[in-house]
């Protein structure tokens, strides 16, 4: 009564009964589709090494998911139910998402090894191992009331949902590009070629897309009335949510402008990820992997999408959902979003760096207050001289650098004008990622920084 | 592989996949459509419908069986049975007049049909002809067709002629047949009539409830979903209030209402205005008990008091109002938790999460008020308040919102808070603010007609001649904290408080008394004090006497008189130990005694006129010994704050072994810092430290767990020690300190200073530099010169050329300096007058839009760490006293009600505080304001540390406060649905305010007890109208007084003197005669206002003795707690002989005073009071009131009684009225010769005034001193009393007061003096009123007038013409 914010009720301990029960259900599927497949495993020597069926350990596992759920369904009493998140592991999680620094390089390491460990990744036991991890954990973090508000927003639970698509999605590709990677090392066709489904388009096609329709409906229909639209107070432009979030699927871009001004975050960036979305056909010189699932073929390409996508986007998402809190500040997953927490925000433009905290530091050029414009102009310009040569130096010695160097090979089959559209679009996702490390680092605020024409970068 | 005619899934699977998922949307799509009609108030309203049904149904069955129904239904069954039988003899008749009269009815039908279809037709040619002349036809065509129409028109006249003729044969059928059945018609009309009540309710139950299965049916399928669309029985009733706009968010929009869909009975009453489906508690869940019992839990019943809310009829009904103006809640939800119920405390809201499935709604700005603040909305539109604690009708409609009006008013919290009423002149809400306190203000704020001046004087005294009255130690002892003194005290304490426990705290706590002691006194000036003569021995004896019967009584209270509770004014118990010694304070006191506006100008204390008087040979000086009276017991002692030097760090004065040892001491020995005080010397210290060959001091500050074991050599035993070292120490000395750091010794060297420098120089920090702050201590000489010193600073100021203070000067300045900044920082100016502080504005703030002020503005900082582990007053958890509440509650386990409200508000505000809401956060904040700063004083400047004081409040006040401060909004809704008084109700509220503000009622009784009592009706009698009382009396008398209804209907059973007796309860108006005593176990009482019970009318001053155990509360008097003790006080001092006499010497009650005197005379009255009664004991006061306060109490008494004011019209003194009068008296004036006036200052003349009234150029003269009532001076009537009023005390005195000693004059069975108007007493009665009134000119005119016996008149007669 007098907690504001349990950590257990007892309608969450029955919720998460039901969690419990549903992965029961799935498991002890999956564990009679072991038994039908009817695959051994051999003990290690130190537990007698004889050989066992795969279906043993799933069923075990399955029948512990039983009990826990029914564990969960006979809870009495809320406050002293035992089956949580340890009290131990919240700050030590915390502690890693909660700092923008470790959570980047975090979904750096996990994209990475998404990457190097996908013949790994793609076999279905280990699948079917992390995506009951990750229902373990979303259960386990759900007996904590901050995570609770977070997850359990009716607004998140599209999120929430899109974890899982991704993961899935980004799983289905792996296993298609690696089975006709192999193929293609073995010399067989490959698996479209092998495998080909051409169909009518009625009634297979259309009709298949009726019965999508139709079950997607009912999907948005029973959402719908399960969960109640969320709104909240009349908005009040004179008071305003704290924290104001755009809809999830802008939360990307609303990330970007932590680290870039409006008119780039919102504006160009936007603009450039549509456009180079465009331009991709136009420079891609690579003829291979049309039609086909591929990896080993177009690696740069794939990579680079892919880059794009999970950590500067999907990852931008989840970290302007859950982790973005009261003041814009960064929260751990079971932290109190508790609007008297403060950043110390002393940031610093690259001029000042350059003119001000350097050891020749001369302090920054200033006009005089009543020199003419040209003069104005002239002093920002040498203010602002050493931001405006990076940025020369990033968009356009850089390209040709590369072209030289790592892009070499590139740059002669792609020609001059592809290469540099190209080469720009490269840069400019980079310059996220790029911009973030340096603002963490070094406290960066701009590199050029001319407020006086609202131009900053 | 290319498309080939085989499909790629097996068709059939496919076809059962899309049946099923088509199932699955159709299921869903039902689901939805059920989902959306799930709606709980269908439930509800069908629930209603049942209610309705039942209700109706007893209705029926109790009018159906009600005995004489149904007798009379079976009388006139018999009636029309044989009513039948005589018609059935004469069928043949019938029957043929029945023929006929088809036939003719027929024919009548058919004519009329014709005539209609023929006037058709006439009404075309007519429009044709209309059309030709629109036309401009030719003539010749006009004519055809006004032709055309003449020829139509004739046509319908002949057929109209035709059907007048049929429809009289068929009338004439009718009579004839009418007369036939004549008695069986009658009874069937009668029959009807008899069953119109079963037919209403019958058909309305077969509205709500039918009995055919076809029309329950249909009745059924109404309300289903979509169906439900077309005119369904439940449907939402919503209430639109286009002009009672709603803020949301940014925009601005008309207000629905939808809450009488469940609360469908909210607006429905019975006769007689009550409530139709009266609101309670029941026990069960069956409706049919609801019904039996009257009792109707919500949502169905009806809304309470329906005479003020909701009904049509009431001056808010919901219709112009709707709900969510008062209630708030979101009036379009129409689900419990969406339309924001409230609950009241956490127990109810446990119970409605269970019930139904309550959800807080935060999204909502409005929540409703919970039932403990519903009175808070009342003041959105009742911006002056009073009314709704006071109102001649409806009583106390928000008694805990008043209470917390008049509790901001007592205590002053407008001095810090302001609450601004008005914004650009328009009243925005109550406006409670200080009165200007300069006449620069004054005058600024009259030249604006926008800004609108407060009116609230500082309730605190005026300070600024405190030199005068008390000394310093005391000013320092009181101020720390008052109620050590004076326990009932309204000060509220600033020190010792929760965030001043720390070392800083305390160290700073006696410079800051000291500080502000020194300040007023430095400031305080001279005042010019009265001295009684210098002969005059006071007698402190007599002081006694004077001081209960002089009316100080009326507001103050002593322990020498143990009956008395005023707590208007201080009790003055202990005023002797503070006032000045000697005889200054002597004089002091005798001059506030005597005058107190020499003193306080705005002091509310009045004049009491304490004259020297002679008693005897003796001249008494009443104020001179009533102050030796109240100084005896001489002053008290109290000693100054002691300002002693420090090092300025916190000690362990509980330092034991074990701490002992973890610091790595040898043994317990020395003293462990346990708080540094930021900027003392402890921060200033330095150690010597060898640097390149040379020692150098370099600055190391004292650390917290550093043991001090040396001070300048000698050992520190303990903490206590170590204070003594310190306290000899001259401040400046640098001493050697030896101190255990991380197991090592040190030398550390301190400069002892004093806590008063450390605190100027944190000041002197805010607006100086570090180097200027130090060249100030050490020189004197402030760097800044006078005329650019705005702030506290300039108590630091040189006058220019003064050079170098001396070290005692500069200290005095320095305490004078930290004095203001104090007064400055507490905000003392808003409840008292200090010199220096005329301009200062209010320090807190304003509270006039607090009820919505943002959440997230207020800080509750660590209250809620606070208050889980300590709140309470004896220092334990406040969360576990909400928790045991709650847990008691719902066990069932309270003793009583109020036990169970108490301790369950306590955990409403706690559960609040916890989500940061505004009740929480006043109702902690008034509780211990100072529990903010829990854990904040460690990170934040002593200067920002919280300020609001403690206030002796208890919870229940501290929840009345919250109601009127949360009500507090400043939105209000559109002028013409705030409540803006008009004419004599102005008048009223004003005065209202003014009785309270000035404590009138501290004296006078201004609205008499009810008294209600069992009484035997064979023993009470009317009171007999004898043959002595005028009967043109007795219609004046309850035309002033009209008859109260004393019947109440109850009855009360008593034992009394030892046999039951069952008695009927009655009410009335009056006061107490006698008391019960070893006697008699009975109460005696005056009735004053003619009472009737059934046909008995008793009049006052009759009596009615009650029964002490049949005496049943009833309302108390309003007022007149003095008057009433020192009643008690006069008989037992033997001062008054009897009951009778000793009223006469008290203060009067102020019964129908509107009707009775002069509005402009009581207007001059209460600005400058004479003496009226030479009996009473005590004189009114002159009080401190503005002409236009004078003015509106003067107005207040007529308003409430209803008479005319300002102005009065007094027709005795008018010519038409005596020239009339000469008219009709002509016989009786000697036949028009002798002049009616003179006639009447004649009979005013007789013998009879005289014996107790001075009059006519005649003084009363007192025979029997001890008899002798002396009345009032005459001359002082016609322009005080109203004629009326007057007509009616001469007719019969005791019929207006009861305790009066005046004889009716002029008893109607007793003529005399049958010279003047033939001895018709009536007549003369009159005359003496209209003598009255034309006093002085009469009194010019006539002059002394000796009544001489007729057998003289002859001779005298005509001199006196």
């Amino acid at each position: 009564m007098f907690d504001p914010h349990p950590d257990m009720t007892l309608e969450v301990i029955a919720g998460l009964g039901w969690i419990y029960l549903i992965l029961f259900a799935m498991n002890a599927g999956w564990t009679y589709r072991a038994y039908v497949e009817g695959r051994h495993f051999r003990l290690p020597d130190s537990l007698g090494g004889q050989e066992v069926p795969s279906a043993g350990p799933w069923a075990l596992y399955s029948i512990m998911l039983l009990l826990v759920a029914l564990a969960h369904f006979t809870a009495r009493d809320a406050s002293a139910f035992l089956l949580r998140m340890p009290a131990a592991a919240k700050p030590a999680i915390d502690a890693l998402v909660g700092d923008p620094r470790y959570f980047f390089a975090l979904s750096i390491i996990l994209f990475a090894s998404t990457v190097v460990f996908r013949r790994w990744l793609i076999r279905p036991t280990v699948a079917w191992l992390l995506l009951n991890v990750a229902i373990l954990f979303t259960a386990l973090s759900m007996t904590d009331w901050d995570f609770r508000q977070i997850v359990g927003k009716p607004d998140n639970v599209p999120i929430v949902s899109m974890l899982f698509i991704v993961g899935f999605f980004t799983w289905l590709y792996f296993r298609r590009a690696v089975d006709n990677d192999e193929r293609i090392a073995q010399g067989k066709p490959l698996f479209e070629e092998e495998e080909n489904e051409k169909v009518l388009v009625w009634p297979d096609l259309v009709y298949t897309e009726l019965i999508c329709m139709v079950v997607l409906t009912v999907v948005l229909v029973v959402w719908g009335i399960l969960l109640q639209a969320p709104l909240e107070e009349p908005s009040n432009s004179a008071k305003t949510p704290n924290p104001s979030k755009a809809p999830w699927y802008f939360l990307g871009l609303q990330e970007m402008l932590v680290y870039y001004d409006p008119w780039l975050a919102g504006v160009v960036f936007p603009s450039m990820i549509i456009v180079g979305l465009m331009a991709i056909p136009y420079i891609d010189f690579n003829k291979r992997g049309n039609g086909y699932y591929i990896f080993a073929e177009r690696k740069f390409a794939v990579i680079t999408f892919m880059f794009g996508f999970l950590p500067l986007w999907i990852a931008m998402i989840i970290l302007g959902t859950f982790l973005r809190g009261p003041n814009w500040n960064i929260f751990g997953i079971y932290e109190f979003w508790d609007v008297h927490k403060l950043e110390a925000l002393t940031n610093v433009n690259l001029s000042e760096y350059f003119w001000v905290l350097s050891p020749w530091g001369t302090g920054l050029p200033v006009a005089p207050a009543n020199a003419p414009w040209w003069e104005q102009l002239r002093v920002i310009l040498l203010r602002e001289f050493p931001g405006f040569l990076a940025v020369f130096v990033y968009l356009v010695v850089l390209p040709p650098l590369l072209a030289a160097t790592v892009f070499r090979s590139f740059f002669q089959r792609m020609g001059f004008l592809r290469y540099m559209v190209f080469s720009n679009l490269v840069l400019l996702m980079a310059a996220l990622p790029i911009k973030m490390v340096l603002r963490w680092s070094f406290n960066l605020k701009y590199i050029i920084a001319i407020p006086e024409w609202f131009f900053n970068v | 592989m290319p498309a080939t005619d085989k499909y790629f899934r097996n068709l059939k699977t496919v076809h059962v996949v899309f049946a099923l998922s088509t199932v699955g949307l159709f299921a869903s799509t039902i689901w939805m459509m059920a989902a959306d009609h799930a709606d709980p108030w269908r439930e509800i309203q069908k629930t209603n419908f049942r209610i309705d049904a039942e209700r109706t149904r007893a209705e029926l069955n109790a009018v159906k069986s009600d005995e004489t129904y149904q007798e009379r239904q079976a009388r006139l069954a018999a009636e029309l049975a044989e009513a039948t039988a005589k018609i059935d003899q004469q069928k043949s008749d019938v029957d043929a007049l029945e023929a006929d009269l088809r036939k003719a009815r027929r024919e009548a039908d058919l004519a009329e049909r014709e005539v209609k279809a023929r006037r058709a037709q006439r009404d075309v040619a007519r429009a044709n002809y209309d059309l030709g002349v629109r036309d401009n036809l030719p003539p010749e065509r006009l004519k055809a067709l006004k032709d055309e129409f003449d020829r139509e028109q004739e046509l319908v006249n002949q057929l109209e002629l035709e059907l007048q003729r049929k429809t009289t044969a068929q009338a004439e059928i009718e009579q004839k047949l009418a007369g036939l059945n004549a008695d069986r018609n009658k009874f069937l009309d009668e029959k009807k009539k008899l069953d119109a009540d079963v037919e209403r309710l019958t058909k309305a139950l077969d509205t709500i409830a039918p009995e055919s299965a076809f029309r329950r049916a249909k009745r059924e399928i109404m309300q289903w979903a979509i169906i439900d669309g077309f005119n369904s029985p439940t449907k939402i009733r919503q209430d639109w209030l286009p002009k009672l706009r709603i803020k949301l968010g940014m925009a601005e929009s008309a207000r629905f209402d939808r809450c009488r869909t469940c609360h469908l009975n909210s607006d429905l009453v019975e006769a007689g205005n009550k409530p139709a489906y009266p609101h309670g508690h029941p026990t069960t869940d069956d409706i049919n008990d609801w019904v039996k019992n009257k009792q109707y839990p919500h949502p169905f019943a009806t809304h309470p008091r329906p005479e003020l809310y909701v009904t049509a009829a009431s001056p808010h009904s919901v219709e112009k109002f709707g709900c969510t103006i008062c209630h708030e809640g979101q009036g379009a939800a129409t689900e419990f938790s969406n339309s924001a119920h409230y609950p009241n405390d956490p127990h109810v809201q446990l119970q409605w999460e269970e019930e139904y499935g309550f959800k807080k709604n935060h999204f909502w700005e409005y929540p409703m008020y919970p039932k403990r603040f519903r009175e808070s909305s009342c003041i959105k539109c009742h911006h002056s308040v009073v009314e709704l604690g006071v109102h001649p009708k409806h009583g106390a409609t928000a008694p805990k919102l008043y209470q917390g009006y008049q509790l901001i008013q007592d205590y002053g919290c407008f001095g810090c808070h302001e609450i601004q009423g008005y914004t650009a002149g328009k009243s925005i809400g109550p406006d409670i603010r200080l009165e200007p306190s300069t006449d620069e203000e004054r005058k600024k704020l009259e030249a604006d007609p926008t800004l609108i001046a407060g009116r609230m004087r500082k309730v605190g005294p005026a300070l600024r001649h405190i030199g005068a009255k008390t000394t310093e130690e005391f000013v320092a002892y009181w101020t720390e904290e008052p109620k050590r003194f004076r326990p009932k005290t309204r000060m509220p304490q600033f020190f010792n408080l929760v965030n001043q426990q720390d070392a800083h705290g305390q160290e700073y706590t006696p410079v800051e008394l000291a500080g502000i002691a020194r300040y007023l006194f430095d400031k305080s000036q001279p005042l010019e004090l009265l001295k009684p003569e210098a002969e005059y021995q006071p007698n402190a004896e007599r002081g006694k006497q004077l001081f209960a019967t002089r009316g100080c009584l009326s507001c103050h209270s002593k322990s020498d008189f143990p009956g008395t509770t005023a707590d208007f004014g201080p009790d003055l118990s202990r005023v002797h130990e503070k006032i000045l010694p000697g005889e200054d304070g002597f004089n002091w006191l005798y001059t506030w005694v005597r005058d107190p506006q020499r003193h306080h100008p705005r002091s509310r204390m009045p004049n009491l006129f304490l004259e020297t008087y002679t008693e005897g040979e003796s001249t008494i000086d009443p104020a001179a010994d009533i102050a030796a009276y109240l100084l005896t017991g001489g002053p008290g002692k109290f000693t100054p704050p002691e300002l002693t030097p420090y090092l300025g760090v916190g000690l362990d004065e509980q330092f034991d072994a074990d701490e002992a040892a973890a610091l790595g001491l040898d043994g317990l020995f020395g003293a462990r810092i346990v708080d540094i005080i930021p900027g003392s010397p402890a921060t200033r210290a330095t150690v010597i430290v060898e640097s390149a060959g040379a020692p150098a001091e370099v600055k190391r500050e004292l650390e917290v767990d550093d043991v001090i074991v040396g001070f300048n050599g000698a050992p520190v035993r303990d903490a206590a020690e170590l204070h003594k070292f310190v306290n000899r120490t001259a401040v400046g000395t640098r001493v050697s300190l030896e101190v255990v750091r991380h197991r090592e010794n040190q030398n550390i060297t301190v400069v002892v200073d004093e806590p008063l420098n450390d605190e100027v120089r944190l000041y002197l920090g805010k607006v100086l530099k570090a180097a200027q702050v130090e060249a100030l201590m050490s020189s004197g000489e402030y760097p800044i010169p006078l005329k650019q010193v705005t702030g506290d600073e300039i108590e630091l100021e040189t006058a220019s050329g003064a050079g170098e203070p001396n070290a005692e000067e500069f200290r005095r300045r320095k305490l004078d300096y930290v004095g203001r900044r104090t007064i400055s920082r507490y905000g003392c100016f808003g409840c008292h007058d200090i010199p220096g502080f005329e301009d200062a504005r209010p320090i807190g703030t304003t509270l006039q839009d607090w009820g919505r002020k943002d959440t997230s503005r207020l800080a509750p900082e660590h209250i809620e760490e606070y208050l889980h582990h300590h709140g309470e007053a004896d220092g334990s958890s406040t969360r576990e006293r909400a928790e045991q509440a709650v847990a008691k509650a719902a066990r069932g386990d309270f003793k009583n009600k109020h036990d169970e409200q108490h301790e369950l508000s306590a955990a409403y505000f706690y559960e609040d505080l916890l989500h940061h809401g505004r009740p929480g956060f006043i109702w902690q904040k008034l509780r211990s304001p100072r529990s903010y700063d829990y854990r904040k004083t460690e990170t934040k400047g002593y200067d920002e540390r919280l300020r609001m004081p403690l206030f002796p409040f208890q919870e229940d006040e501290i929840e009345a406060i919250a109601t009127f401060v949360l009500g507090l909004v400043a939105d209000p809704p559109p002028a013409d649905y705030q409540y803006r008084p008009r004419g004599s109700a102005v008048a009223r509220l004003e005065g209202e305010r003014l009785i309270d503000y000035f404590n009138c009622v501290g004296c006078h009784i201004v609205e008499l007890p009810e008294i209600r009592g069992g009484v035997d009706m064979a023993k009470f009698a009317a009171t007999p109208v004898t043959a002595a009382d005028h009967p043109e009396a007795l219609e004046l008398l309850l035309r002033f007084k009209p008859p109260h209804n004393g019947q109440t209907g109850e009855k009360i059973t008593a034992e009394i003197d030892g046999t039951k007796k069952t008695l009927d309860v009655v009410s009335f108006y009056g006061l107490v005669n006698s008391k019960p005593n070893e006697d008699s176990t009975e109460y005696g009482f005056d009735v004053w206002e003619p009472v009737k019970v059934g046909d008995i009318l008793k009049l006052p001053p009759d009596r009615v003795i009650i029964d002490e155990k049949a005496l049943l509360p009833g309302k108390p008097a309003r007022g007149g707690n003095f008057a009433q003790w020192l009643v008690d006080y006069l008989q037992t001092a033997r001062v008054a002989s009897d009951r009778q006499r000793a009223w006469q010497k008290s203060p009067p009650p102020l019964y129908k005073e509107g009707i009775k005197v002069q509005t402009p005379w009581l207007y001059r009255f209460l600005r400058d009071p004479y003496r009226i009664r030479p009996e009473a004991v005590l004189r009114m006061p002159k009080f401190n009131l503005s002409p236009d306060e004078a003015q509106s109490l003067a107005n207040y008494f007529a308003s409430v009684d209803g008479a005319p004011y300002p102005y009065q019209y007094v027709p005795e003194r008018e010519p038409s009225y005596i020239d009339e009068k000469n008219e009709e008296l002509k016989p009786v004036l000697d036949d028009g010769k002798v002049e009616y006036l003179s006639q009447a200052w004649k009979t005013l003349n007789l013998p009879l005034c005289i014996k107790c009234h001075s009059l006519g150029g005649r003084t009363f003269k007192i025979s029997d001193p001890v008899n002798d009532v002396r009345g009032p001076d005459l001359q002082q009537v016609t322009d005080r009393l109203r004629s009326d009023w007057l007509l009616l005390w001469l007719y019969k005195p005791q019929w207006i007061t009861p305790y009066t000693s005046m004889p009716p004059p002029f008893a109607k069975n007793q003529p005399q003096f049958r010279e003047l108007f033939g001895g018709d007493p009536k007549l003369q009665t009159i005359a003496v009123r209209d003598a009255l009134m034309n006093y002085h000119r009469l009194m010019e005119r006539e002059g002394k007038v000796e009544y001489e016996s007729p057998q003289s008149t002859a001779s005298t007669g005509a001199a006196a013409q």
